[in-house]
């Protein structure tokens, strides 16, 4: 159930499969930036190619806003990230 | 057959004949399609031939998902023996011209010989000519397409050469769908070196598959899969220029000759200033939902140019230090026009600036002409120059290590490049694997073999161990869609599950190969075009596998790897590690039982005759 002050995060890719999960509701601790938001889900912020923001392209230092749908965008997707 | 079109077009231009000969289903079975096809075909009929001369062949080669309804199956290879590093060479292009092909009735068409004046080749399903060029001869390559199809209709797929590749400038590219190239490997000018100045094509047959109902559904899967992935939308918008910043965040975006993995003038050439500035529109190849082709128009020079996607921005823009997305464009789209391939050109002028910059040359060596970074006419100039082999073009034409044993003062440490194939987009110091995959690309320095960097990035940028199994595991999977004649962007950039394919080889063809059975393919490719190296480069070895002294002793200078470079015991000890696991000798030559292994015992046969392997 998402809480007043959570955003919607969205993982495509490989980083869904880093985070365990293709979408989740993250509690925002204070106001942390896009690269926070991804290592607070357990993707390392250098993973990320692209962030989006309700649909359009933010840095990596934006601070989302509560009930913001944050999408991360990992650099490469196909297999590249795990071992054998 | 299913999933091939079942015949090879052979075409001699010295004596002018064609003809047809059916596709082997050994061949078929044993090396699938497009880059196994290739490799084979040259291993068995290029030994000890001068890339550009008459006895070498020029191979164009789609497989068995080109031309059939999937995401994508659009590729089609360019091969030779290159004439870029006297090696077993391919590069592959999108666009349309491999489901053409095979719509026409062929998977592949062989050229040798040379014709005695410019041709092209003209073939519309069984009508094969070949025709006169002379009108062409000297026209961009664009150019040359574009009166092709005012000529031909545009339902013809053209493939074409420019100056450069006329003028044998040893990494000519060849063009095809206004914009689109197979850059790599010289294929242009083993083109030029035939007077081949083009190829158009158009067929009206259809590809039988084994299992319609199977590929429907699968290939309906990926589509939805493609089109529901939350990042589709960015690859619509900024394609693969999108890699820009994300490369020059992790410190791996080549910049002033790689001198540095970092660029400061970043912002003016990144997927906003593209979006904002310059693209105009998309451009899908054939069977695609990604459309990661961006079209682009520079107002302020009146030219229209296909991308510049990442490895040409990364190149042309932070290698040679243009900080504007304007002037990468346009230096793009000169390169189309000429025919060189961005990746190598980039270097060869960003070698040139550093040269002139440290004054191993100076005015009296370029003509009078300022060669400094940052400067797009210099650049411009310079193309121009290379791809007419005019003054010190001449030079830069062969390459940077050609160019660097010329000019010497210890410029061949700075000459970026492995194999004598200029190094692509990746600055490495800081990223162990994606090093070894440089290192031990079969076609010399190019990323498409392994692209292993977020690998690096996610297992630790210290650690080496692991990497070289990595790094074989990508150079099985990624060159076997080359093979099969399928995009490999739906599963690098959107995630799509292998399976898919998996599944997708029976439905296509009813060959009962596993995945698994298709990796071996891979890597008996893989095994194939090293042997072909070890019998074609008197000596060739180890010695062959190590990158320019800059990576190995001159720390990156700033950046996010400030401080990287990885010394030799540590490139020695990826290289002992790579050897092993790959059944390949401390000399970095295939074993005999590695060779029979992979069902290659005439390979080890040969090699072990002419004392090449025990």
């Amino acid at each position: 159930m998402a809480s007043s002050n959570s955003v919607v995060v969205k993982l495509g890719g490989t980083l869904a499969e880093l985070a365990g999960t293709k979408q989740l509701c993250v509690e925002l601790p204070g106001e942390p930036t896009l690269a926070e938001v991804a290592a607070l889900v357990g993707v390392a912020p250098n993973l990320v190619m692209l962030y989006a923001v309700n649909g359009t392209l933010r840095a990596a230092d934006y601070r989302p806003s509560p009930g913001d749908e944050v999408l991360l965008i990992p650099a490469v997707a196909g297999g590249q990230l795990t071992g054998r | 057959m299913n999933g091939y079109a079942g015949k090879i077009l052979r075409v001699d231009l010295s004596t002018g004949k064609t003809w047809t000969e059916p596709v082997d289903p050994k061949l078929a079975r044993e090396y699938l399609g497009g880059r196994g096809f290739a490799a084979r075909l040259i291993y068995d009929e290029v030994k000890g031939a001068e890339a550009l001369g008459p006895d070498n062949r020029l191979v164009l080669a789609s497989g068995p998902f080109a031309g059939v309804f999937l995401p994508a199956g659009a590729k089609a290879t360019f091969a030779a023996k290159s004439s870029a590093t006297g090696l077993y060479g391919d590069a592959n292009v999108g666009g349309h011209l491999a489901a053409e092909l095979k719509y026409a009735g062929y998977d592949a068409i062989v050229f040798q010989g040379s014709a005695d004046r410019p041709v092209y080749l003209f073939v519309d399903d069984e009508t094969v000519q070949i025709r006169d060029a002379s009108r062409l001869w000297g026209k961009g390559a664009i150019e040359a397409e574009v009166a092709l199809k005012d000529e031909l209709g545009e339902d013809y797929q053209i493939a074409t050469i420019g100056p450069a590749g006329e003028n044998l400038v040893k990494y000519a590219c060849v063009g095809h769908d206004i914009g689109r190239q197979a850059g790599r490997t010289g294929a242009g000018a083993v083109m030029g070196s035939k007077r081949l100045k083009a190829i158009a094509v158009r067929g009206s047959q259809t590809v039988p598959v084994a299992d319609i109902e199977a590929l429907r559904r699968i290939s309906k899967e990926m589509f939805l899969k493609v089109k529901a992935d939350p990042g589709l939308q960015v690859w619509h918008d900024y394609g693969l220029g999108s890699v820009c910043s994300w490369a020059n965040s992790i410190g791996a975006f080549p910049t002033r000759n790689f001198s540095s993995g970092y660029f400061e003038g970043i912002d003016g050439i990144d997927h906003h200033a593209m979006r904002e500035r310059i693209i105009v529109g998309s451009k899908a190849c054939f069977g695609c939902p990604m459309a990661c082709g961006k079209f682009s128009r520079v107002k302020e020079r009146g030219v229209w140019v296909e991308g510049p996607e990442y490895e040409t921005t990364a190149l042309i823009g932070g290698n040679c230090a243009l900080n504007r997305i304007e002037d990468v464009a346009y230096a793009n789209y000169v390169c189309d026009e000429l025919g060189l391939d961005t990746i190598s050109a980039g270097n060869v002028i960003g070698f040139a600036m550093e040269c002139f910059q440290r004054g191993v040359i100076d005015e009296r060596t370029t003509g009078g002409l300022a060669v400094r970074f940052g400067d797009v006419e210099a650049f411009v100039t310079l193309a121009n120059r290379i791809a007419r082999r005019e003054g010190i073009g001449d030079l830069l034409a062969d390459g940077v290590k050609q160019t660097a044993a010329v000019w010497g003062k210890g410029s061949e440490s700075y000459a970026i490049q492995v194999k004598g194939l200029e190094w692509s987009g990746y600055e490495s110091r800081g990223a162990p694997a994606m090093m070894l995959a440089y290192m031990t690309a079969d076609i010399g320095a190019h990323h498409n073999r392994a692209w292993a960097i977020t690998y690096d990035i996610a297992q630790g940028r210290e650690k080496v161990e692991g990497k070289a199994a990595k790094v074989i595991d990508l150079q099985h999977v990624r060159p076997l869609f080359d093979c099969l004649g399928a995009c490999r962007l739906p599963w690098v950039e959107m995630g799509l599950d292998l399976k898919y394919y998996a599944e997708l080889f029976p439905a296509v063809t009813g060959l009962d190969l596993s995945w698994e059975d298709l990796l071996q393919v891979s890597e008996r490719v893989y095994n194939l075009t090293r042997a072909y190296a070890v019998r074609e480069v008197p000596g060739f070895g180890r010695s062959h596998d190590y990158p320019p002294e800059r990576f190995i002793s001159e720390p990156v200078p700033d950046g996010a790897t400030a401080g990287s470079r990885i010394p030799r015991d540590t490139l020695d000890a990826l290289l002992d590690d790579y050897y092993g696991l790959r059944g390949w000798d401390k000399t970095g030559r295939p074993t005999g039982v590695t060779l029979r292994r992979l069902g290659l015992g005439d390979v080890a046969e040969e090699l072990a005759a002419r004392g090449l392997v025990e």
